[in-house]
């Protein structure tokens, strides 16, 4: 349904002249946008076990390309199965990167793009223990203020669509990929704000509204 | 309509896709073994030995990693983890190449590490070996080939005869 939402969209005719049409492409400038995320700030309620809270700033050119800059603070709070606590407080994170509006009409454009991420963050995990079978003895301890960072990059695709001639709303789907975290003497990070889970590649969705000034 | 289509079908989109990823599973190890790699001091040739017995020292039952084993080429020696010493005695029982049996004990000084790994596999204790201190009944060397114990298959002693 979205991927012909997409195409449909495309075929619309440009009919109100002050909307951007895709013809429009001979000015470089073509305005500030600005966007805040509304789906990973409710990740809490929906069960995960982070919350996300993002602002965006992007400059149009030539209404095909988009860099972009996103920043956001990332909390996170996880219980394993095995006992240990992991808790990350708020941190901050940044992503800069591009779009590229591949498929446009008067009120919606499609989107392909990519980012570079990074985030710097602490973190404590309390409830660790740790047993020897063979020797029948065990030890439980604590860890605070873990230090670590990371660096991550994403490419992503999605889709966009003018409500009024300055607010915008849309949604985007990305793969992420690490490329470097900071592990300490005792540790991995279990979250990485701006990524999420600390795997080698995992996925994010963005339902963003923006402002066009 | 189209405008809708593409706002309502994107929600939805995001919002099932969004809750069902699921969290993996673990792929990596939580052991953390010492693994000691027998060999001959005049070749380096690997070796096995026909009848072995380990135990540790200090084992609140006495029980033993290996009960005259056969065929031992190597040994994969748990650290304690509530103390830096963790002993082991290993006993050589009389064969083709050895006379009579010969115990020896091996002695590892290390540092404990506890772990956590992550969400999906908790935790786990790695080690740093500092030293080893040994007998030299049937042992000629035990040399530290790599003093960081983690979850990685790594050979961490050879012990020569």
């Amino acid at each position: 349904m979205v991927l012909s939402a997409i195409h449909l969209n495309a075929q619309t005719p440009a009919g109100n002249a002050s909307l951007p049409t895709s013809a429009d492409t001979s000015s470089w400038y073509n305005g500030l946008v600005i966007g805040t995320d509304l789906l990973n700030p409710l990740a809490g309620a929906m069960g995960k076990d982070y919350s996300s809270y993002e602002v965006s700033v992007e400059y149009g050119l030539k209404r095909k390309y988009f860099p972009i800059a996103e920043v956001g603070m990332s909390q996170s709070d996880n219980n394993s199965d095995f006992g240990p606590v992991f808790h990350s407080p708020l941190a901050p994170y940044g992503r800069i990167g591009i779009n590229y509006a591949f498929s446009q009409s008067a009120k919606s454009f499609a989107y392909i793009g990519a980012r570079l991420g990074f985030s710097k963050f602490s973190y404590d995990v309390s409830n660790i223990t740790v047993t020897s079978g063979y020797w029948d003895e065990s030890i439980t301890t604590a860890l605070s203020g873990e230090k670590s960072n990371a660096t991550w990059t994403e490419f992503l695709g999605g889709l966009r669509v003018s409500i009024t001639n300055h607010i915008l709303m849309g949604w985007n789907v990305r793969a992420k990929f690490r490329t470097h975290v900071k592990e300490t003497l005792y540790s991995s990070p279990a979250y990485i704000p701006g990524y999420g889970a600390n795997s080698s590649k995992t996925f994010g969705i963005h339902f963003s509204i923006y402002y066009k000034f | 309509m189209g405008k809708i289509l593409n706002i309502t079908g994107g929600i939805l989109f995001a919002v099932l896709l969004f809750s069902s990823c699921s969290e993996s599973s673990c792929t990596e190890s939580t052991v953390a073994d010492a693994l000691a790699v027998f060999y001959t001091k005049s070749t380096h040739a690997a070796i096995a030995f026909d009848s072995i017995s380990v135990k540790g020292i200090g084992q609140k039952s006495d029980s033993l990693l290996l009960n005259k084993s056969t065929k031992v080429k190597n040994l994969s020696l748990p650290l304690r983890v509530k103390s830096d010493t963790t002993a082991f005695e290993i006993r050589f029982f009389r064969s083709n190449s050895a006379t009579t049996d010969l115990t020896d004990t091996v002695r590892f000084f290390h540092q404990t590490r506890p772990q956590y790994l992550s969400p999906e596999c908790g935790c786990s204790v790695f080690y740093h070996i500092d030293s080893v201190a040994y007998t030299r009944h049937r042992i000629d060397t035990v040399r530290i080939q790599q003093p960081e114990i983690t979850n990685q298959n790594e050979e961490h002693l050879q012990i020569l005869f």
